[in-house]
């Protein structure tokens, strides 16, 4: 990348150039994706008020929700690959998506169909398990990451068999509306539920970005990273916790929309090397992007209908994401 | 029963509204023009607002609902209120003033006899 030479040293005025960039990239798509998704609106009839309700009411909350999703998901997959020392981890690794569809179980079997209602029980079951899993993993004295990771898997298959036994046993009704849960959905979201939820993102992912140049040092092993003065439990558990909130609030939000969490993070790191303080400034930013611009491609295209975020990200990114590991790694 | 129900649906009937039939409102899934509920909206002498769609059940695009307002929005729904109240909010929200009919949807979602009665429910809504 040109913005920084392999050789040369990162200094803040070079990440501050990467932020207005990757800022930059984010308002285009954002305006470029504001006029289309539907009927073309030009540049200039963005502030007529004929086009007020399909710009602001219908189509932001909605690209603010794709950018949400997919800018946590991906700076927490990249942590969590670092932190476990797995090309396989994703943010939805320690069950948080499962916990959360078991919240929307729950909604559904106590007939809450508000959709508030619904996402407060999957974020409040989402929380739970993180607590769960960190209790189980010997909490604050003895944690360790095979703990986290293995309680983590574990409560996934709890999980998945309890949304299993509860799909075989209840309606079609109900199982359908599982399914439509786990495909993820960015629509009929509220402006203000949106932006609050998009600010505490930001906050957490920004505590969990300063633990970068940390990161840097853990990738070159335990014994250098305690040698360096970190305190391995102390970051561990920041990490863990932090990307735990960001995934619970970001599924209980949009549902559990696959693939971006483990590609996009991979994607990042083909194109800007293994340096955290660039990788995961550029994931957050370039995984929210993707999102954005895949749900308004296919909304455009097939309007007036639509299909799953969750099933298209994956169709459109993988055949990128094989296209760069073949000829770019 | 067979020729009833035949007898029934080959009525001619004016079909001069429009109705969107939601089997879904998160995500906003509808019966398109395949689907047999399409079939019932017609005896009823309503026009799909899903014209010719691939897919029988398709998710729609709200921003659809807005450009062209459906004259009904029928609801196949069993839940008692909130959801359909959250619908409700959206539609006055955006301005979508269709007139929104909740529907019993054991006789319109199940193809029985008793889609006899769905028609029947649907021409009397239409007078």
């Amino acid at each position: 990348m040109l913005l920084f030479k392999k050789t040369q040293r990162l200094t803040l005025f070079s990440l501050f150039k990467l932020l207005i960039l990757l800022l930059l990239i984010f308002i285009l798509t954002l305006f470029v994706s504001l006029s289309f998704g539907g009927i073309h609106i030009t540049f200039a009839d963005f502030f007529l008020m004929e086009n007020r309700i399909i710009l602001y009411d219908i189509r932001l909350p909605r690209l603010l929700a794709d950018f949400m999703v997919g800018a946590s998901l991906s700076i927490v997959g990249m942590s969590f690959q670092t932190f476990f020392r797995n090309p396989l981890a994703d943010p939805y690794i320690l069950g948080l998506s499962g916990a959360a569809a078991v919240g929307v179980v729950l909604s559904l079997l106590m007939g809450l169909e508000l959709i508030v209602y619904r996402q407060f029980l999957s974020f409040l079951f989402a929380i739970c398990t993180i607590f769960i899993i960190y209790k189980f993993s010997g909490g604050i004295n003895k944690i360790t990451i095979n703990a986290l990771i293995l309680i983590g898997v574990g409560l996934n298959f709890f999980f998945a068999s309890v949304i299993t036994f509860f799909s075989s046993v209840m309606s079609d009704r109900f199982t359908k509306n599982i399914l439509m849960w786990y495909m993820g959905d960015t629509t009929l979201l509220n402006s203000y539920t949106v932006i609050i939820v998009l600010l505490i993102i930001v906050l957490f992912s920004f505590i969990l970005y300063l633990e970068s140049p940390k990161l840097n040092i853990y990738l070159l092993g335990d014994e250098i990273t305690i040698n360096s003065g970190i305190d391995l439990k102390k970051l561990s558990i920041k990490i863990y916790i932090l990307g735990s909130v960001v995934t619970a609030l970001a599924v209980s939000l949009c549902g559990a929309i696959g693939f971006v969490g483990i590609i996009v993070p991979h994607i990042v790191k083909i194109i800007f090397g293994m340096d955290h303080r660039i990788n995961m400034l550029s994931a957050f930013f370039l995984g929210g992007v993707f999102v954005m611009v895949v749900d308004t491609f296919f909304k455009t295209i097939l309007y007036p209908y639509e299909v799953p975020l969750g099933a298209i990200t994956a169709i459109i990114g993988t055949p990128a994401f094989i296209y760069l590991v073949r000829y770019k790694l | 029963m067979i020729n009833e129900i035949n007898r029934v649906f080959s009525e001619k009937i004016i079909h001069d509204k429009s109705a969107l039939f939601l089997l879904n409102l998160d995500p906003l899934i509808a019966a398109g023009s395949n689907s047999f509920i399409n079939d019932i909206l017609k005896c009823g002498g309503f026009k799909n607002y899903i014209k010719a769609s691939l897919i029988d059940y398709p998710k729609i695009n709200i921003e659809k609902l807005y450009l062209n307002k459906p004259d009904y929005i029928l609801i196949s729904h069993n839940a008692k209120g909130s959801g359909i109240k959250l619908f409700k909010e959206n539609l006055k929200r955006l301005k979508i003033n269709s007139k929104v009919v909740i529907i019993n949807e054991d006789i319109f979602v199940r193809p029985s006899y008793r889609i006899i009665e769905a028609c029947y429910f649907l021409r009397k809504l239409k007078d």
